[in-house]
């Protein structure tokens, strides 16, 4: 008699106050407040605005992508005009050098065109360094603001072992890539073209130095990626079997020590953890797509530059200026450190959300 | 004054300065002198034509175009100290001549400073980011 009379209760109970389960949709100040103000004024740009995690599906779907990529490529005209300036400096001094008959009043005339050039260069690349380090450092402080509230998602809609295991991952990634970008990409940038500048005016001194330690970050930035991927595909296969049977343990905990509905509750929990599943999916897309705008014109005006200075190189080889070509050279050593560490970052991040999400249980 | 010109009347001083060096070498220079003179005016009419040019390419690139002025001032301090360091290799005043190259070396040294220093704040500015 008891049991029927709990029974009927419990039925009686759940027809009057039935247990929603989805994803709010509206809701999304929190993760929105922690997006750069910058990534902020590109999303202005392009008219999107994401405020619900529908909007989120739209930037991809829609031609989002291109108008983002359209906004990244639209501020490209100082590496030109900087470029435009450097060949027409080449040009004028290699036609007026032409005048000079005495070699070493040559000589002393290709230094002062090396000097302008490293000056033209030097004042660009002082802006290109202070965006690469600022977009690195953005980045890192968006991923700690985003990563708790991420993992506050993961360690609901799975139990916990992902979930600390990659959450863990990035944020030790994160935080090794902002101390990298403050402590040591800046000033190795600064002091490579520095030394790189010397060793051009005086005959090459540090040239086996410079080209040992460009190998050297090159590699570097190498093993830290590969470290990286090989810890995210040993704990995708470790932390898959575990969360499996962390979920069953679960469902039999709640099925045995909730009485009478428990078995009810216990398929409840399916709903819970698919509907955390959409909203998880959601809140990484968005983490993906900010990170993308964060690092997507910082790598266009690299790749920019990049493009100008082998120009200027492949025009320099043509000129009698040693010197002219020797600056040329480290201002594009720099850019390619520079630019390697930003895609490294950039790869390391959409990399470490994705495995989350692929490796969390989205599909 | 046009190239033809200026060839017709190189070969005549020249023709000149050889018939007046076996009488008087003195006169010999002096028109040598002259005459470089005259070209170097020629020359430099042409190259300041030249720089405005280049000077107005600049102005529409609008960016950095400062040290190109020093630049442009160098090579003309160069060739102009060609010139008359030559003129006084050929009248005999070697020393002059070396003279003429020093100062030539100090004085673009000196033209260097301001994009030396210019540098210099930029490296600075490079390691305080």
């Amino acid at each position: 008699m008891k049991k029927i009379l709990s029974i009927v209760f419990s039925v009686i109970i759940l027809i009057l106050f039935p247990i929603n389960c989805y994803a709010e949709e509206d809701d999304f100040s929190s993760v929105y407040d922690i997006i750069p103000n910058e990534v902020k004024d590109t999303l202005i740009d392009t008219e999107y605005e994401i405020d619900s995690f529908q909007d989120v599906i739209d930037i991809i779907s829609n031609d989002g992508v291109f108008a983002l990529i359209k906004v990244a490529f639209s501020d490209y005209s100082l590496p030109f005009k900087s470029v435009l300036t450097l060949l027409l400096i080449l040009t004028i001094s290699s036609s007026l050098q032409l005048l000079i008959e005495k070699p070493e009043t040559k000589k002393i005339a290709q230094i002062i065109c090396s000097l302008i050039i490293c000056v033209t260069i030097a004042e660009p690349l002082k802006n290109i360094i202070f965006s690469v380090t600022e977009c690195l450092n953005s980045s890192g402080v968006f991923m700690f603001s985003f990563l708790p509230i991420f993992a506050s998602f993961l360690v609901t809609s799975n139990p916990g072992t992902s979930a600390v295991a990659y959450t863990s991952t990035t944020y030790f990634f994160t935080e090794i890539t902002v101390f990298v970008s403050k402590s040591v990409l800046t000033p190795l940038s600064a002091s490579i073209f520095t030394m790189k500048v010397v060793s051009s005016v005086s005959d090459g001194i540090f040239n086996n130095l410079l080209n040992s330690v460009k190998k050297l970050i090159i590699w570097i930035l190498g093993l830290i990626t590969s470290i990286f991927t090989a810890i995210t595909s040993v704990q995708s296969i470790i932390t898959s079997a575990a969360d499996t049977v962390a979920i069953k343990t679960g469902k039999f905990i709640v099925g045995s020590s909730v009485p009478v509905v428990g078995g009810y509750v216990g398929e409840v929990m399916n709903t819970v953890i698919g509907s955390l599943t959409v909203m998880k999916s959601g809140i990484g897309l968005f983490a993906i797509i900010v990170i993308v705008i964060m690092f997507l014109p910082v790598i266009a005006e690299l790749l920019v530059w990049k493009i100008g200075i082998k120009l200027c190189q492949v025009i320099s080889f043509g000129t009698e200026n040693d010197i002219g070509q020797g600056i040329i050279v480290a201002f594009d050593d720099v850019i390619t450190v520079l630019l390697s560490a930003t895609i490294c970052v950039f790869i390391g991040m959409v990399l470490s959300i994705s495995a989350i999400l692929v490796f969390g249980g989205v599909k | 004054m046009n190239i033809f010109s200026i060839i017709i009347i190189s070969v005549i001083v020249s023709v000149l300065a050889i018939l007046i060096k076996q009488n008087n070498p003195t006169y010999s220079v002096l028109l040598i002198i002259i005459f470089a003179v005259i070209i170097i005016t020629v020359a430099i009419n042409y190259l300041f034509g030249l720089i405005e040019n280049i000077m107005d390419s600049l102005g529409t690139i609008d960016y950095a175009p400062e040290f190109v002025k020093i630049l442009l001032k160098a090579i003309v301090i160069c060739v102009l100290s060609d010139l008359t360091s030559n003129i006084c290799k050929d009248s005999g005043n070697g020393s002059i001549a070396v003279c003429i190259d020093v100062v030539t070396k100090v004085i673009l040294l000196s033209l260097t400073l301001p994009i030396v220093e210019k540098l210099v704040e930029i490296i600075q500015g490079l390691f305080n980011i």
